[in-house]
């Protein structure tokens, strides 16, 4: 039964998970998620959301442990203009490459500024391609809160998306 | 609808190596573990059955010869729909720890091929679901092709070889649940108004193995005043043709399922799904 969760979801879930902090980190927590769904250690209530929501919803606790490593790797994307994989790579070494996609630089400073829960929200409908109820479910909120407060954050981005 | 900042987010989030071996990798290591805690359940589940022999043991030897009487009063067999409703509302309350419903499944499976002639068979499928009557409990279901084949009149049979996609698995309800408790989802869905198909409305209610006998016996009573919906000695039909149950008329269990092609003159006649259910109770499930 798990066997087929894990073959139904964890390659989307581990692809958005290596976006976010890398694929070393993504292995560790695509691992951890399973082994939490399989222990019922947050046990899954078909009349609070879909099988979807409440797998992001673990993965997303415990990506709540790397989100310093994101919040680093976002300001390294900021300060370089690089995307998050070369940020990671730029850890390592003291070549910095200019780029001058400025308008990411700015969606990167803004990304590492907002609350943890508000850039996972941002990024689950926008990476995973999970719907608003779905992330909702992930992140337990309400449906309506999670749309009103989706629009005000995407608002948000735009704006320094254009400055 | 997805925009620039979806794009720009995309870009920022680079899409970084997740190739498929790595995947194999950790699905191998998270497997491995999952019989270790399987087979620890397994000493408490056996440790709980010989506690169990051994008391049942102890019950027999020790009971008076009088109460070798009948336990239940032999019941009236259900002559409607109603009638089978109420058998399933005053059946005994289980107090086993596992409902094992069985499905027997011979489902019409055709292959389309572009560059050679379309193969098909009849082949048959088991399901196996094991749901604790506790909350907070795993559910088991296993499903497999058995290997059994019956010919498909006008198609060279599908190879031997040939494994199923999960598309062609027989889907018999529609809830996905880890562990208990969990609530068929069609059963938050009205009925179909449309006569033709009340029972294809109806089908995953009442095959779910998460339907509880109360829940069933309202769908029956709701299909019983459907018009267009017909009880002929235990078989169920509505004015489709498409869908029929058989239910056993001495317990209220629906035992069998079919589900005509939808042009009945397609496949000679043969149904798209048949499926035979069995229901008990169990005190132990396989690991």
């Amino acid at each position: 039964m798990f066997a087929e969760l894990f073959d139904e979801h964890a390659h989307p879930l581990h692809r958005y998970l290596a976006r976010r902090v890398g694929v070393d980190v993504a292995d560790d927590l695509v691992s951890e998620t399973f082994l939490a769904a399989m222990r019922g250690e947050r046990s899954y209530d078909p009349e609070r959301g879909s099988v979807v929501g409440w797998l992001y919803g673990i993965a997303t606790n415990l990506l709540r442990g790397h989100a310093k490593r994101e919040a680093r790797l976002l300001r390294t994307a900021e300060r370089y203009g690089v995307d998050l994989g070369v940020a990671e790579s730029l850890e390592h070494t003291v070549i910095a490459r200019v780029d001058s996609r400025s308008h990411l630089r700015r969606i990167a400073r803004e990304l590492a500024r907002m609350a943890d829960a508000d850039r996972d929200l941002v990024l689950l409908v926008s990476l995973a391609g999970l719907s608003v109820q779905e992330a909702a479910e992930a992140l337990d909120l309400n449906p309506g809160t999670a749309r009103s407060r989706l629009h005000r954050l995407r608002a948000k981005l735009k704006e320094v998306e254009h400055a | 609808m997805r925009d620039a900042l979806d794009d720009d987010l995309a870009e920022l989030y680079a899409v970084r190596g997740a190739d498929d071996v790595r995947l194999a990798r950790l699905r191998e290591q998270l497997f491995a573990e999952a019989p270790v805690r399987r087979s620890r359940r397994w000493v408490g589940a056996a440790a709980a059955a010989l506690a169990v022999v051994m008391i049942t043991g102890l019950v027999v030897l020790l009971r008076p010869e009088s109460r070798d009487a009948p336990a239940t009063l032999p019941v009236k067999p259900a002559e409607s729909l109603a009638e089978a409703a109420t058998l399933l509302e005053t059946a005994e309350k289980p107090a086993a720890k596992y409902r094992h419903v069985k499905y027997t499944i011979w489902q019409t499976i055709v292959h389309d091929h572009d560059d050679r002639a379309d193969r098909g068979s009849v082949v048959e499928f088991e399901i196996d679901a094991w749901v604790p009557t506790a909350g907070g409990e795993l559910i088991n279901i296993f499903r497999r092709a058995t290997g059994q084949r019956q010919p498909l009149a006008g198609y060279p049979p599908l190879e031997p070889e040939v494994e199923f996609a999960d598309s062609e698995m027989p889907k018999l309800w529609s809830t996905w649940c880890a562990v208990t408790p969990c609530t068929e989802s069609s059963l938050s869905l009205p009925l179909p108004v449309d006569p033709a198909r009340k029972l294809e409305g109806a089908s995953a209610r009442v095959l779910s193995p998460y339907t509880t006998n109360e829940q069933k016996a309202a769908t029956y009573r709701e299909l019983a005043d459907s018009p267009g919906v017909h009880w002929d000695n235990g078989t169920v039909t509505d004015a489709g043709g498409v869908f029929s149950f058989r239910i056993d008329p001495t317990t209220g269990q629906v035992v069998e399922f079919v589900q005509q092609q939808a042009n009945r003159n397609s496949l000679g006649g043969v149904p798209q799904l048949s499926v035979s259910v069995s229901w008990e109770w169990s005190d132990q499930r396989p690991s």
